[in-house]
């Protein structure tokens, strides 16, 4: 086990949106504010991380046959406990996340982890690339979201920077999320290359 | 490396699906367990949260009714509502009733939009106030999270007849490129405005 290397490989190599593409359906949706972007990101570390333990303690017992039902089992139950005690403790964020929250349950980044690593190593490995692969998730949101509210309401973490008749909305907007979300898997590939040619 | 070599070579073989009466009850058993301890725990979640939920809800509604009729207290009305209509109080202040407060829930663009709506004793709306939307952030939400929108209602009545969005005798103003959320918004406040004139005639 690699503290290290999981890190790096959660962040750039193999970042669960630039790198692996998956849970773009959250990515673009909620990244239009930087609050949003950071409840979501903290919201699906905490499940990632609480779901990668448990199925790697439960490796050995969960039949193959039935893993992926069970794995659905344990992630839709640590999304829903969450999604409570958001709406209990935190109901601002559970307000503007809304339906996100729940939907969690079908980010393919928590089954995509549960299956290609929670299952096969040991709690503490899988506990630290839960927490490595949510921060990679995290910060793409951050950049996204700083991007778009900039961009798209003039304004950064609520704070107006200028006017919001000056902003292009249409970043706010989906085509927005689209658009952003591909220059940022572009960049990250040319500094791929980058890096590889360097070398 | 080595355990997940066999986990992927166990994986292979194994094409034919068992019938064995004590695979299959291992394999249920399992699910099973599974699924009783992930209810429990989010039992003893729920247990710890739902007072607190409820709170901030039902602190919301008392602020949205606050703000589109200040009054002293809220007396539901006992009457069968329409399904839009969630719920309609009596406002009161110094035992005198001085208007209603309906909660409605309309259609919006993305999903219900739930609003309270304010209407003083001669059917005209005070104000109106969301209590809870889905709507596009940017689009919908220069509806109904702009009270200066909002407040484009307050006055309003079906004396000119029901309120149409951007047309007709009734006319209210909607915001160009939501328009669907504008129309949502429209058909909560007529559905309010048809329940207490209802209540107004049947109280004579």
């Amino acid at each position: 086990m690699n503290v290290g290397k999981q890190l790096k490989e959660g962040l750039l190599t193999q970042n669960p949106v630039l790198i692996q593409l998956l849970g773009m359906c959250s990515t673009l949706a909620i990244t239009t504010t930087i609050s949003n972007g950071i409840g979501m990101g903290v919201s699906v570390t905490i499940i990632l991380t609480l779901s990668n333990i448990f199925i790697s303690l439960l490796r050995k017992i969960i039949p193959e046959q039935v893993r992926i039902a069970c794995y659905i089992v344990v992630i839709a139950g640590f999304v829903t406990m969450v999604d409570l005690l958001l709406q209990a403790f935190f109901p601002d964020i559970a307000e503007s996340l809304g339906v996100f929250i729940p939907l969690i349950v079908v980010n393919c980044i928590i089954l995509a982890r549960a299956e290609s690593f929670a299952s096969k190593n040991k709690p503490v490995a899988a506990a630290v690339d839960g927490i490595c692969q949510g921060i990679g998730y995290t910060l793409v949101l951050l950049v996204m979201s700083a991007i778009r509210e900039l961009l798209g309401s003039g304004a950064l973490a609520g704070n107006q920077i200028f006017p919001a008749e000056y902003s292009a909305s249409l970043i706010a907007q989906p085509v927005g999320g689209f658009l952003t979300l591909g220059c940022l898997i572009a960049l990250m590939q040319w500094a791929q290359r980058k890096v590889k040619g360097g070398k | 490396m080595s355990n997940e070599k066999a986990t992927a070579a166990a994986r292979q073989p194994k094409p034919s699906i068992s019938f064995d009466p004590q695979y299959i009850g291992r394999i249920t058993g399992v699910l099973l367990a599974i699924c009783l301890v992930v209810a429990l725990l989010l039992g003893v979640v729920n247990q710890i949260t739902k007072p607190r939920i409820d709170a901030i809800e039902a602190e919301k509604v008392r602020l949205a009714m606050a703000q589109v009729l200040p009054a002293e207290e809220y007396v539901p009305v006992e009457a069968s509502l329409p399904k839009t209509v969630v719920s309609l109080s009596q406002a009161r202040s110094g035992g005198q009733s001085i208007g209603w407060v309906a909660e409605t829930t309309a259609t919006g663009s993305q999903g219900p939009i739930t609003m309270m709506v304010g209407i003083d004793p001669s059917g005209k709306i005070t104000g109106v106030s969301i209590v809870s939307h889905s709507e596009t952030p940017n689009i919908g939400t220069k509806v109904v999270a702009d009270q200066s929108v909002l407040d484009r209602f307050t006055g309003m009545s079906h004396e000119d007849g029901e309120i149409t969005v951007n047309s007709g005798t009734n006319r209210f103003d909607g915001v160009s490129g939501a328009t669907v959320s504008s129309r949502g918004v429209a058909a909560g406040v007529n559905a309010a405005l048809d329940a207490v004139a209802d209540l107004i005639v049947k109280e004579g």
